[in-house]
């Protein structure tokens, strides 16, 4: 009822009853416990701002209830409870001294507690406060809360260890943006709002030998959903990695060595566990020494008696990969690694899908590698290439393992197989080929076993793998040469064609999506071989247009337009009345998802430049619409809706943009058709004035501003350029020419190269 | 954090796809405006105008 009343107003006396329940002496024990309960739920989900004009009565009750004299448990618990949740209005009490102080000695004191709960909660609210109050606990810290909270680390009840844990993990993830804020200001030449006191680094010779011992505590039957201090801790030695950078090294490799060979396994577990948390943060060339004199144990490792032993050596191998790239690919230890690593696919599910993630991270980093002279060129040939071909096969009959259906072992080999299939150089175009086979036999074979779905979880699994199929085909499809690909289209398109028509039945949208995509590929590697499968297609091209609920499948939809307008050109004509009509349907649409609003919005311009002057139709109702979209107002505290606000901007210029070069026409001289667009040029010319007046207009919507100046320019020449010539566009051109993105900056300057040339054109005519 | 355990950085979900996916659908788009306006980026000569 409070949620419903509070925010309008309502029941003003409802707090203050309560306070008055929890601090009247003649009070019971039910009533306070239930009233604080009452306090809580409602300081948890009615909006902040409803509460912070009562926030110095509630924090009184509250603290009232927490007191070291309160002789009820059950009390002390409820209001603990209550407090955790009204932290983030009560700034206004921590910003003041003697407050501030007066709950942290009462919160510090419940940590005390004998009562588990009440500790657990007590500990609770001083990792939430360390996030919200950062700047105020430099006088507790060495007092209390660093005592506190590594007894707490060290604790064996598990609900008091990890809140020991938590606040560490939370105090890194303050002083790592703390670091950014600085490094931030640091570039603008001002000093930082807020500063780090460096916490962590100081604490880490008490921190890391309390995260170790935690982390020699492995269940042994672990359940890959259970969450424990073990876990924890390893997550918090990641964030002090990131956190602490070089310094962290020191304090975690003695562990490692010591244990790493441990007759133990659950020493052995926490040393590869330590060793992999730490590469992240301190710098690659310190670390890859260490990496490279650390592989050969590693590899070893995957051979342990142990599962668990063996998923983090997995993991830890996949981090290198990741992270330290140059210590996997070198010639002493490639070989080894990658025997080791196949092997490892034939393991456990959950270490096999570790290995899949090494194989991702190593397709990468050596295609990255290799010696090409072009960026654009793919290499001749790379590191991998000797196992190239072993390894796939061996990623493909991963994915058809009977339980790869566990620790999602076969999403993991697929992007594995793409991965490999992606960063793959010239020598290995065979293995592609013969992959691209085996993907559209498994395409053929998916699609008939949908008659053998009983359960929903069959449907699901059935649908995961057809999505996961659709983008192992867009895979191989970009790295397929363009004379090989139109032997393959007809199957392809066949089994898409089929993929639509069942996932229309069924409403899964994800695999429709999956399937627009594959489409998308396809058209951009047969350009307007396309056309043949036009008529085939467009009933789902359509559908998927019309999709506004599963408006992901949608905005697919709409962005394969654009990729058929770019294939086909002007052919693409005897289509576009039923897309153009669905289009601006869906544009007007209320209840149509906004993402889908601004590509709608850029693939109209799509439209415009492949079928040129045949725009005419549509361009009194585009225009009109485009008029209505430039002038949308969002919410500006809301950073989302501004960011929508300039893709939005965005769209409408490069539809402005599509409109006038099609119109335009590449002949030498402007055709005459643009003469239907000039009446609109000075409200183009506004808008764009309105853009460049908005101080947070992004850097995106300024590159597509000039451009759009740039062919104003270039369609109408003199006539425009008084238009032009003023300030807030050339404030714009001269913000864009020092952009940092090179797209902006090259064509802020062709832009003003234009302006300047019709000026000089114009003073000098006669 | 139950997320950040053993966290793998993966590269190829649903999510990532499509996002890779509409930034090459943007950069097709402006490899053809930017034809049209016979602009090959990056080859532009902007100290002379500067």
């Amino acid at each position: 009822i409070a949620m419903v009343e509070l925010p309008r107003g309502l029941w003003p006396t409802l707090l203050s009853t309560l306070v008055q329940n929890v601090t009247n002496a003649a009070s019971t024990e039910i009533m306070k416990e239930s009233t604080l309960q009452a306090i809580g739920y409602i300081c948890q989900d009615v909006e902040p701002r409803c509460m912070e004009e009562t926030a110095n009565e509630i924090l009184t009750a509250i603290v009232h209830g927490m007191r070291r004299d309160e002789t009820s448990t059950q009390v002390k618990l409820a209001s603990t409870n209550a407090l955790l949740n009204s932290l983030e209005f009560t700034r206004a009490n921590f910003e003041k001294d003697a407050e501030r102080h007066f709950i942290m000695q009462v919160v510090c004191e419940a940590t005390q507690s004998e009562e588990v709960q009440v500790k657990v909660a007590a500990l609770q609210c001083l990792v939430k406060i360390m996030s919200l109050y950062y700047q105020y606990m430099e006088a507790y810290m060495g007092q209390a809360l660093f005592a506190i909270t590594l007894e707490a680390m060290k604790s064996e009840t598990d609900e008091v260890a990890l809140q020991g844990i938590e606040f560490w993990s939370n105090v890194c993830d303050e002083e790592v943006d703390l670091q950014i804020e600085a490094s931030e200001a640091s570039e603008g030449g001002r000093p930082p709002e807020h500063v780090s006191r460096f916490y962590a680094k100081g604490a880490l010779q008490f921190l890391v030998p309390a995260l170790m011992s935690s982390l020699t505590k492995q269940d042994e039957y672990d359940d890959e959903d259970d969450w424990n201090p073990c876990k924890a801790a390893g997550v918090c030695l990641m964030l002090l990695a990131t956190c602490c950078e070089d310094d962290i090294v020191p304090h975690v490799l003695p562990f490692v060595k010591d244990n790493i060979k441990h007759a133990n396994w659950r020493h052995r577990d926490a040393a590869l566990m330590s060793f992999g948390s730490i590469l992240e943060g301190p710098d690659p060339a310190q670390l890859k020494p260490l990496v490279e004199q650390a592989m050969p144990m590693l590899i070893e490792l995957m051979k342990d008696g142990s599962v668990v032993v063996k998923d983090t050596a997995a993991w830890t191998i996949g981090r290198v990969c990741e992270l330290i790239p140059e210590a996997a690919i070198n010639p002493a230890t490639l070989q080894p690694l990658l025997e080791a690593l196949v092997i490892g696919l034939a393991s456990e599910p959950r270490v096999a899908s570790n290995v899949c993630w090494a194989f991702t991270s190593l397709a990468d980093a050596a295609y990255e590698q290799a010696d090409c002279g072009d960026e654009e060129e793919t290499p001749a040939t790379y590191s991998l290439s000797a196992f190239f071909s072993p390894i796939v096969e061996k990623l493909l009959w991963t994915t058809d393992r009977e339980d790869a259906g566990a620790s999602n072992l076969r999403a993991a080999a697929y992007e594995a197989l793409m991965e490999m299939v992606k960063n793959s150089p010239k020598d290995c175009y065979d293995t592609v080929q013969k992959t691209t086979v085996i993907i559209l036999q498994r395409l053929q074979q998916v699609l008939q076993m949908e008659s053998h779905i009983q359960s929903q979880s069959d449907r699901v699994q059935f649908n995961d793998l057809q999505s996961l199929l659709c983008a192992t085909l867009q895979s191989v499809l970009r790295k397929v040469e363009p004379a090989h690909a139109p032997a393959i289209s007809d199957t392809i398109m066949t089994a898409l064609l089929q993929m639509f028509q069942s996932s229309t039945q069924t409403r899964s949208g994800g695999v429709q999506e999956d399937a627009l995509m594959a489409v998308a590929t396809l058209v951009e590697v047969l350009g307007d071989g396309f056309i043949k499968y036009m008529d085939a297609f467009k009933p789902y091209l359509l559908i998927g247009l019309k999709n506004t609920a599963e408006y992901q499948v949608c905005h697919a939809a709409v962005g394969l337009v654009g990729d058929i307008c770019r294939a086909m050109g002007g052919r693409v004509a005897q289509w576009t009345d039923e897309v153009m009509e669905v289009l601006l349907s869906n544009l007007g649409d209320n209840s149509v998802h906004r993402t889908v609003k601004p590509q709608i919005l850029s693939v109209f311009g799509d439209i415009a430049l492949a079928v040129g002057p045949e725009f005419r139709k549509y361009l009194e109702h585009v225009l009109q619409t485009l008029m209505q979209a430039s002038q949308a107002q969002v919410d500006r505290s809301d950073y989302d809706m501004l960011d929508y606000l300039n893709e939005l901007r965005e769209g409408c210029l490069e539809a402005y943009t599509g409109i006038i070069q099609g119109l335009k026409g590449d002949g030498t001289s402007p055709s005459p058709d643009l003469s239907i667009v000039q009446p609109h040029v000075s409200y183009i010319v506004q808008f764009i004035t309105v853009v460049a007046r908005d101080s947070e207009h992004s850097d995106a919507s300024v590159a597509a501003s000039a451009g759009l100046i740039g062919d104003l320019c270039a369609a109408f020449g003199r006539d425009i350029v008084q238009l032009l010539d003023v300030e807030p566009i050339s404030d714009l051109l001269t913000a864009g020419r020092r952009s940092k993105t090179t797209k902006t900056k090259t064509l802020s300057t062709w832009a003003t190269k234009e302006i300047r040339k019709l000026k000089n054109a114009t003073s000098t005519a006669p | 954090r139950f997320a950040m355990y053993k966290m793998k950085n993966s590269g190829s979900n649903q999510e990532q796809r499509r996002q890779r996916l509409l930034e090459h659908q943007k950069g097709k788009r402006d490899d053809l405006i930017n034809h049209a306006r016979a602009l090959a980026m990056g080859d532009f000569d902007e100290e002379k105008d500067e």
